[in-house]
């Protein structure tokens, strides 16, 4: 059995959040303490705020799982995708073998990990913009 | 990467296992890929929910084998303080630690609203897309996930309210 819960208090409480999280971006906090009555909730949302941090990934995992992810996009077929390393050979070609009129979706991992940029980020750049140029 | 990761550690509550499940979440993604329809531009992207609705159902399955198997994951009390160091009081710690049992006692949807709201930082809409619920759904999960955690925290400290900082 679930108890109703007033609107406004959803609505309150939701603010209040909103308010956690884009003071994170200010690096500021002035915060309406009276925005949410519990004070209960409000030391619940700081406490969740302040403890519950990102954890990052080992350079060591990324750099295994970048490994992977380009076997595994070489395993596909060649008229689904060709992996493009980054940054590209000199003559524009995406690996030997594979002319750049092959690009028509490339995903671009081994040195995007190795310079922080998230893989997927890069991957998907990389796919669009081959989209777009097909 | 991270964003995935880090969800993953708080759901599996063990790093090796964040691991695996963030490698299947992009190898899975990857393998998608060419199926995936982009519905917004820049800011509006709809990847990150794409790829966190992969990432959902990977730890759904993964969760569901940890509970089979009745395996004994890392207690979070051996991950956190690291994490924090920079910042609380061993007091506060303490009371986080509290607050992550409470989290990881909640309804699965409760629990990942809060966690994508709070870690990841997204926005009711995007947590609604990758649950499958309504902005208004995801508020009140949000809300009562909330509740639960503050109420456990007084429960298990009888005669004190949560620290805060403020």
């Amino acid at each position: 059995m679930t108890m109703s819960i007033p609107d406004d208090e959803i609505v309150m409480s939701d603010a209040y959040v909103e308010m956690l999280l884009a003071s994170r971006a200010r690096s500021a906090r002035a915060l309406g303490k009276e925005s949410i009555p519990d004070p209960t909730l409000r030391a619940a949302a700081d406490l969740l705020d302040r403890g519950l941090v990102r954890f990052h990934p080992s350079f060591r995992f990324e750099e295994l799982l970048a490994g992977r992810l380009r076997a595994a996009a070489w395993a596909t077929p060649s008229s689904e995708g060709v992996v493009a390393f980054h940054p590209p050979l000199a003559d524009g070609s995406a690996e030997p073998g594979h002319g750049a009129e092959g690009l028509r979706r490339a995903w671009i991992l081994s040195g995007a990990i190795a310079s922080g940029v998230s893989i997927a980020g890069a991957a998907f750049f990389a796919w669009r913009r081959a989209r777009r140029l097909a | 990467m991270a964003q995935v990761y880090s969800f993953a550690v708080y759901e599996l509550r063990d790093r090796h296992a964040a691991e695996d499940a963030t490698e299947q979440v992009f190898l899975q993604a990857l393998a998608a890929l060419p199926r995936f329809q982009e519905r917004g531009e820049g800011e509006q992207s709809t990847f990150r929910v794409w790829l966190f609705q992969i990432c959902r159902r990977v730890l759904s399955n993964e969760r569901r084998r940890q509970s089979r198997r009745a395996e004994t994951t890392l207690e979070l009390a051996e991950i956190l303080p690291a994490a924090t160091d920079a910042a609380e009081t061993v007091a506060d710690r303490d009371t986080l630690l509290h607050a992550m049992r409470a989290i990881d006692r909640l309804p699965d949807d409760r629990r990942r609203a809060l966690l994508l709201r709070f870690v990841e930082e997204m926005s009711t809409a995007e947590i609604a897309a990758i649950l499958g619920r309504s902005e208004g759904a995801v508020r009140v999960l949000i809300h009562r996930a909330l509740r639960s955690v503050a109420a456990q925290l007084v429960s298990e400290r009888p005669g004190r309210r949560p620290h805060s900082a403020a």
